[in-house]
């Protein structure tokens, strides 16, 4: 037992010891507080995300004699959303890439990888635009049906989430300019890719679930 | 002393694991990719397949998508069980929702019993 009571060289020792790599102080759960709100964030970001596909889900039928609205199929390009998905997939490619580099110190090449990142979550918001776009020309607005209004909601929530990832990885490149994109700034990167890897993870299930499942 | 620091090098544990190489990244992205390419040809092969095969097998393909992102790149696979025990209670809580309001909708669950008052007669 005495060796659980601390003594001031112990708490000296500690001091020392639990600084890790990155700079950050250890905590007594071995994750730092950062990472942890992280988490509990992109946790409850799941309930939002869980509400809005049920919401979809729900409407997107006719509630009051269950008919079908829209048949996927019939609605959606799938081949130009096949192209986005694949481009936010290589997306989460290009943000370990990130990661990685700045884990070595390889700052060049952690701000290209951070870039690309970036360039990417443009191209698959730029398609999202594009989508829209269409739909509105086909006459399926917002307040067409409860089909297009659930849609809407659910992408149009995942856009923003997306579009704030990208302002995240602007903010890392260039707010870093004179401090460096060093090793310190790993957890930093990790923070952010752990956010932008939800928002990928969060659109393969809107493509399966709302682009490709068939419904009835 | 001695179990200070041993207290702490199990603390410190789980944020110090080993990375894959950008090797093992390439090729779980490429992984991704092959399962995205089965997703889209079993849309494209829908009409020729069982329709809930079809359903099954596309979410099969989208539980391991989830599930290889999840433990490779966010790194669930080498970070503390906590986290994943964290991330994994959001997902069961957001398919709790879903199953509720599937009851309010399709079974009509909640209005079992209730009888509409109606709107009051204005004179």
């Amino acid at each position: 037992m005495s060796d659980a009571v601390l003594t001031p060289d112990d708490v000296a020792g500690h001091d020392v010891a639990a600084h890790d790599d990155h700079g950050h102080h250890e905590t007594n759960t071995g994750i730092s507080n950062n990472k942890l709100a992280m988490w509990l964030f992109l946790s409850s970001d799941c309930l939002l995300f869980g509400a809005l596909i049920s919401t979809f889900l729900l409407y997107r039928t006719n509630i009051s004699d269950n008919t079908v609205w829209e048949e996927p199929a019939d609605v959606f390009d799938i081949p130009f959303t096949s192209l986005s998905s694949f481009i936010l997939l290589m997306s989460s490619l290009t943000m370990v890439l990130a990661l990685s580099a700045v884990n070595r110190d390889d700052q060049r090449n952690g701000r290209i990888w951070l870039l690309t990142t970036a360039f990417l979550g443009m191209v698959f918001i730029g398609g999202q635009v594009y989508e829209f776009t269409v739909f509105r020309e086909e006459g399926l607005g917002f307040g067409t049906n409860t089909w297009t209004s659930a849609f809407f909601t659910l992408t149009g929530f995942h856009g923003v989430h997306v579009s704030v990832g990208i302002l995240l990885l602007l903010g890392t490149v260039f707010g870093t300019r004179k401090s460096g994109l060093g090793k310190e700034k790993g957890e930093t990167v990790e923070l952010v890719g752990l956010y932008w890897h939800f928002v990928d993870i969060v659109w393969v299930i809107i493509f399966t679930v709302i682009y490709l499942i068939p419904i009835g | 002393m001695a179990a200070t620091d041993t207290h702490l090098d199990h603390d410190t544990h789980d944020d110090h694991h080993d990375h894959p190489s950008d090797r093992t990244y390439v090729g779980i992205a490429i992984i991704l990719a092959v399962l995205t390419a089965v997703e889209i040809l079993m849309f494209i092969f829908e009409d020729d397949m069982p329709r809930n095969l079809v359903k099954l097998g596309l979410i099969a393909l989208m539980v391991v998508k989830f599930w290889i992102v999840g433990s490779w790149f966010m790194h669930l696979k080498f970070d503390s069980n906590v986290l994943s025990q964290l991330f994994v209670a959001g997902l069961i809580l957001a398919i709790v929702v879903y199953f509720i309001m599937l009851s309010a909708f399709e079974f009509n669950f909640w209005n079992d019993g209730f009888e509409d008052p109606g709107l009051p007669d204005i004179e």
